[in-house]
């Protein structure tokens, strides 16, 4: 480990964020970037506390005292570098994450038989039509995101072929 | 039995009860959760049916992630929606306007997880004279604005007035932001007639009558639900009704236990018809919608009309029509002939236009 790691104090950022919590999940949107992630039991616990204080043999110890097993550092290593990924942590950390971290090389050292390995995936947006009565469409494009991804109204409030949904162009909602 | 309307029996065997805070588990084969999820995240019932799904121990495939994607959406717009809410009754707090909210929040709200609910917009009932006090307080243009549809009446067939709901209707705290919604009889009465005059075309909300059925306590005043004219008594009746026979909602005890269990065919059949198609055709209010576009291509004009021909259920409660087991067709004409006046004139604008 070398020093700038062992100095590393993870600070989640909280600016510009809502988050929602589901069952064994945590979802978060970034209003900055307009993109969606899920977090994972084990990755939505260590996210939660990286306050810019605890290092991350802290983070570890308290993850093991939380889940009542042995638990390896690089476990919390891998969360990070996926919070880091997913521009979650305040910026910039100035740690690398080395590949050693990777999921793929923790589950070949066999560290991941104890608890679920963290895992923060970003969130495919539905096709589906997710609102229930449609948007007119002069307001559409008014809309802060997320969309409604509902049919879009025409002036006689009639639903068009159309919906109202991101654009990610322009990062606004549009009807097309 | 499973080989009529096989997708929209799917689609009721698999929201069944999916509502309860501990929902039954589902056995259902891969095969069937390919066919059946394009319909249920066309109608917004993706996330109940991934609760139920989830269940059946299936390999993770295209469909079922779909369906888990879909409740992650709905989850982080649920999110919104409440931020967005709170935020709505400051404002109109602060300008002294008084709504009340139907469906939406006040629905999702009461589902073990909003995220379970998905709405699009906030329909608030407001006082006529209050109307305008409530656009103004709502920011519009490039300031950031809300999907908010206003109201200041509803159905004639829901026969109360703004002020007997607003005496009923009862604060709702939404993160220290009170919220006011009507009272749960009020609510009941009026998603039943949401649910008919959009044909029946959501299971969704189906989902939400039967939710609001079982979690009608003994303080539940079923006088006051179903006060008002007979026939739209027997309409409110036949939603529940409809919500036990399809999806399996609890109704021992409630008065209309013995309606619930005797509805016209006509009915159920039309539900059914309606959930196998995905879609609904809610907002053609008349016969124009595309038409002069139409008008010289035989297929899309064919399909025009089929688009707005009304289902027996919309027919029945246009034509203020009973929900007796005569046929329905007589009705579906009535409707159609009572909306020629209307189309005759948009049609005219419309061509009008288009040259």
């Amino acid at each position: 480990m070398t020093p700038s790691k062992q100095r590393f104090l993870p600070k989640a950022r909280k600016a510009d964020l809502v988050t929602r919590r589901i069952p064994r999940e945590l979802l978060v949107y970034d209003l900055r970037r307009h993109k969606a992630f899920c977090l994972n039991d084990t990755a939505a616990r260590i996210w939660r506390r990286c306050d810019g204080k605890r290092t991350v043999a802290e983070l570890t110890a308290e993850l093991e005292s939380d889940l009542q097993t042995p638990i390896d550092e690089q476990i919390v290593w891998l969360a990070l570098s996926q919070l880091e990924t997913s521009h979650l942590l305040q910026q910039p950390s100035g740690v690398s994450f080395p590949r050693r971290f990777s999921r793929r090389a923790l589950m070949r050292a066999g560290l991941a038989t104890a608890i679920a390995l963290p895992i923060v995936t970003m969130i495919a947006a539905p096709t589906a039509q997710a609102a229930g009565s449609g948007v007119p469409s002069a307001l559409c494009p008014t809309l802060a995101p997320p969309c409604p991804n509902g049919p879009c109204l025409n002036n006689n409030n009639v639903a068009t072929n159309k919906n109202c949904v991101f654009s990610p162009n322009k990062a606004v909602c549009k009807c097309k | 039995m499973m080989n009529n309307h096989f997708p929209a029996r799917l689609i009721a065997r698999v929201l069944e009860r999916s509502w309860r805070p501990v929902p039954e588990p589902l056995s259902i084969s891969a095969e069937e959760v390919h066919q059946v999820s394009p319909l249920l995240l066309a109608t917004g019932t993706a996330a109940l049916a991934w609760r139920r799904i989830q269940s059946a121990d299936l390999p993770t495939t295209r469909p079922f992630a779909d369906l888990e994607d879909a409740y992650h959406q709905h989850a982080i717009e649920a999110a919104f929606h409440e931020i967005n809410t709170q935020d709505i009754f400051k404002r109109v707090h602060a300008a002294r306007v008084e709504p009340i909210v139907f469906k939406g929040w006040g629905l999702a709200r009461l589902y073990p997880d909003a995220g379970l609910r998905p709405y699009g917009d906030i329909d608030l009932w407001v006082r006529p004279d209050h109307l305008q006090k409530l656009r103004d307080a709502l920011p519009a243009g490039s300031e950031r604005a809300y999907c908010v549809d206003s109201h200041v009446s509803f159905y004639p067939q829901y026969e109360r007035s703004f002020e007997d709901v607003l005496r009923n209707s009862h604060l709702v705290s939404l993160n220290g932001v009170q919220v006011r919604l009507p009272s749960d009889e009020d609510h009941l009465r009026f998603i039943c007639l949401h649910f008919l005059f959009h044909g029946g075309w959501r299971p969704l909300w189906l989902c939400d009558v039967a939710l609001m059925v079982e979690s009608a306590n003994s303080q539940f005043d079923w006088d006051r639900c179903l006060r008002g004219r007979h026939k739209h008594a027997d309409w409110i009746a036949c939603t529940i009704g409809l919500a036990h026979q399809l999806l399996g909602a609890e109704i021992s005890g409630t008065p209309v236990e013995k309606r619930a269990r005797t509805l016209p065919r006509w009915l159920t059949t039309a539900v059914l018809r309606q959930w196998e198609q995905g879609t609904g055709m809610s907002f053609a209010d008349d016969l124009s919608f595309s038409f002069p576009r139409r008008l010289f291509k035989p297929a899309a004009l064919a399909r025009a009309l089929r688009e707005h021909w009304r289902n027996p259920i919309q027919a029945s409660v246009e034509m203020n029509a009973s929900f007796d087991s005569s046929p329905r067709s007589m009705w579906q004409i009535g409707s159609a002939v009572s909306r020629l006046p209307a189309f005759a004139e948009q049609l005219v604008r419309d061509v009008l236009k288009a040259h």
